[in-house]
């Protein structure tokens, strides 16, 4: 089958998948993890047996203590979220979880709103400045590629195929509830450093390729340097998505979001470097032959 | 720039020009340097194991060599504080001493645990400054906060002529306002007890600095009182007789004889030159650490199994020699992380994996390419030589955006975020040189002359078709 001739189908699946994922966001939303909302959450576990949880949340609603969620984990566990807690606030909540058993208590995080905030920030300045940065390397690392299209068009089309693997994955996570912190954003980060590791590759066979210029189209040339790439992106990203799939399968609770964020990510990623990147180029490079 | 060539230098020099330059080499290349390859070979594989002896060392280990993991909070259990510390009373251009002053005091505090390594830092957010304290193996949070929250803020105050008597009747505290002298400028406290009545007294004395500034507000105060607070509250207030030099000053109070001793011990071990408030806090037990150290090892290793696996049915000899520079990058970086050391945390195990995936990408790329010269028709030495250099500027590129993204995560990131980044980063770093310079020289090494007649076509082919 030709990538470059059916584009049009394979731009297809990605807007119909962005836009679910768009849709999820808006109708969803997002499940902010504590670190950037500024919340406490309390992880233990009733040494004998779990009390229910309605008689657990009326306790909390008599002590005045404001619950964000309440929830069982494994066989006696319970996972307690609230807005911030001081120290005093902490021992209250204890002892409102002891008075109902003999209670363990496995982990206790809480931040305050300006650490939710800065964070925050970060992680936007974070996932901005990586775009920005890709833009410039690769306009850099194919300077010499200005014809037909100039370099800076490739940066562009590598961080369309970008916003795209970001995009999907989110949708997901809004889909399933799955909480959105610092651990998935550095999920989204590698993404795109992966999925830019796929276009670049496949940008440089077209490089070398344009290069020797044999003779055809540019649609001709990028059809044949994806064909020659393909097996390489798709192995590659095997390879590390059965790696992850160890993770995700045996990496315990908290690891396992994070490296589903990951499998999506690559995936969505590989898709795009194959099927979106390159093919955008040529539309662009139609495009402004007709002009 | 001249070198003067010697003997050695130009022993290597062959080596040099075949991996800085690319300079093509037929199959005319000579025998000697064939040696020389597996010589390379050989001693690539002995500092590999060297490094993984170093990595887990099972016997006959000395006590200097055998360093051990730095683990996170995360798989070790233990508490990690966020304070935010109020400079809004220090000039502006001493606020970075004041602070590190208050991380000083800290650490004096936090040592009464002993932790093995505590970790103190400061830390600079957009609109405050934090102080950031992990202590790990330390479980019991609310004891931690309170030895380290509860040292004691040592405030000097004048009086305040322009508040009415009204307000004082409201709030008597109003009558008071701040003067520069705080527990910044302290320099030693100690109880004493007063000759006649036997009752107990703090003598505190202050540094030159804060001597100057306490003869200053004595001289302007006297015959006024000057009132002593500790942590926000009153303790004495005593009139000022006479202007005081050389920085010594007596608190007062209804102390006990061990209130006053406690007093003066926790303002020795350190006033807090500035006031903190805690606004984060995180505390992991050991149970849990230990799990999730278990789970990611394990997944590590699973990991590591089915590229192992990967590698070598889908590109047989390259592939079982690009497994073996695998596992010279783990040693070699686990091995770096031991040394550095840097702190491993769960995101940083991952960080470690998705490296092994990366470090195989840069040998997958290669024998894809090897693969396609092979079928134009090329040699295998030219052939081997061919995939490399050309590559290498896919391998350098994709890794090159690879550790900006690393380098970007590392400088916004937060702890967790910054050990996945560091692991990754070194990750790369370390894979582009074993993927590389390591499987390179294995395959010159392996290959010899008599495959060159083509009759094992077969373990240099991949996929399933039989070539």
């Amino acid at each position: 089958m030709k990538i470059i001739a059916h584009r049009k189908i394979f731009y297809s699946i990605s807007i119909l998948l962005v836009a679910a994922a768009l849709s999820a966001l808006v109708t969803k939303g997002l499940n902010f993890g504590p670190d950037f909302t500024g919340d406490a959450v309390l992880d233990g576990v009733y040494t004998n047996s779990r009390p229910a949880l309605d008689d657990v949340r009326k306790s909390f609603s008599d002590a005045r203590i404001e619950l964000v969620a309440l929830e069982t984990r494994g066989d006696n566990g319970i996972f307690v979220r609230t807005r911030f807690l001081d120290e005093a606030n902490h021992q209250e909540v204890l002892r409102v979880l002891q008075s109902k058993g003999e209670f363990v208590e496995q982990s206790f995080v809480s931040h305050g709103p300006t650490v939710g905030r800065q964070l925050r920030r970060n992680a936007i300045t974070a996932i901005l400045l990586t775009l920005f940065a890709i833009i410039c390397f690769i306009a850099y690392a194919f300077r010499q590629v200005s014809r037909p299209v100039s370099s800076w068009i490739y940066g562009l089309v590598a961080v369309v195929a970008l916003a795209h693997d970001v995009t999907i994955p989110t949708g997901l996570f809004a889909w399933l509830g799955y909480q959105i912190d610092s651990l998935y954003i550095s999920a989204l980060l590698t993404v795109l450093g992966f999925s830019v590791h796929d276009t670049i590759v496949v940008f440089d066979r077209l490089r070398e390729n344009l290069r020797k210029a044999s003779g055809g189209s540019f649609a001709d040339i990028a059809e044949r340097s994806l064909r020659e790439t393909i097996v390489r992106s798709i192995n590659t990203s095997m390879t590390t998505i059965l790696a992850l799939g160890a993770v995700y399968f045996f990496g315990g609770e908290t690891t396992q979001p994070f490296a589903l964020a990951l499998i999506i990510g690559i995936s969505v990623g590989t898709y795009s470097s194959i099927f979106v990147a390159t093919p955008l180029l040529v539309t662009i490079e139609r495009w402004r032959a007709k002009k | 720039m001249c070198i003067v060539a010697s003997g050695r230098i130009r022993a290597i020099l062959p080596f040099l020009q075949f991996y800085v330059a690319r300079v093509p080499f037929g199959a005319y290349f000579p025998f000697r340097f064939f040696m020389k390859v597996r010589f390379l070979a050989l001693g690539l594989l002995v500092v590999g194991m060297l490094a993984g002896y170093f990595v887990y060392p099972r016997w006959g280990i000395t006590e200097t060599l055998n360093v051990p993991f730095r683990l996170g909070l995360d798989l070790k259990g233990g508490i990690h504080l966020i304070y935010r510390a109020d400079l809004s009373q220090i000039e502006s251009g001493q606020r970075a001493e004041a602070l590190e002053g208050l991380r000083d005091v800290i650490e004096r505090r936090v040592n009464f645990f002993g932790v093995a390594e505590p970790v103190v830092r400061t830390e600079r957010a957009v609109d405050e400054d934090r102080l950031s304290v992990q202590l790990a193996g330390v479980f019991d949070a609310a004891t931690a906060i309170q030895l380290i929250g509860e040292t004691p803020y040592l405030e000097f105050k004048r009086e305040n002529p322009n508040v009415s008597t009204t307000t004082l009747e409201q709030n008597p505290l109003a009558g008071w306002e701040p003067t520069e002298l705080t527990g910044r400028y302290l320099k030693t406290a100690a109880m004493e007890f007063d000759p006649t009545t036997g009752i107990p007294s703090i003598s505190i004395t202050f540094d030159d600095e804060g001597a100057k500034i306490f003869e200053n507000i004595t001289e302007a105060n006297i015959g006024r009182p000057i009132a002593i607070f500790l942590d926000g509250v009153p303790i004495s207030a005593p009139t000022v007789q006479a202007k005081i030099t050389g920085g010594k000053a007596q608190i007062t109070g209804n102390f006990s004889r061990d209130e006053a001793l406690i007093l003066a011990r926790r303002l020795n071990s350190g006033a807090l030159p500035v006031p903190i408030t805690l606004i984060s806090q995180e505390q992991i037990e050991p149970a849990r650490g230990a799990e999730a150290l278990e789970r990611s090892f394990f997944a590590g290793l699973v990991g590591f199994g089915i590229v192992v696996l990967f590698m070598i049915f889908w590109y047989r000899l390259p592939g079982l020699l690009a497994v073996i520079a695998l596992g010279i990058y783990i040693s070699l970086s686990l091995a770096l992380f031991k040394i550095i050391p840097v702190t491993l945390t769960n995101a940083g195990i991952a960080g470690v994996i998705l490296s092994i995936g990366m470090a195989v990408d840069a040998n997958v790329l290669i024998f894809e390419r090897l693969k396609e010269e092979l079928r134009r028709g090329r040699s295998l030495t030219t052939a081997i030589e061919e995939g490399f250099n050309r590559a290498w500027t896919s391998v350098r590129d994709s890794n090159t955006s690879s550790l900006i993204t690393a380098l970007i995560l590392w400088y916004f990131g937060t702890d967790a975020v910054k050990g996945f980044a560091l692991t990754l980063g070194l990750g790369i770093i370390v894979s582009m040189f074993t993927a590389i310079v390591v499987t390179r020289t294995f395959l010159r090494a392996t290959h010899g002359r008599r495959h060159e007649a083509g009759r094992v076509p077969f373990l240099y082919g991949s996929g399933f078709r039989l070539h």
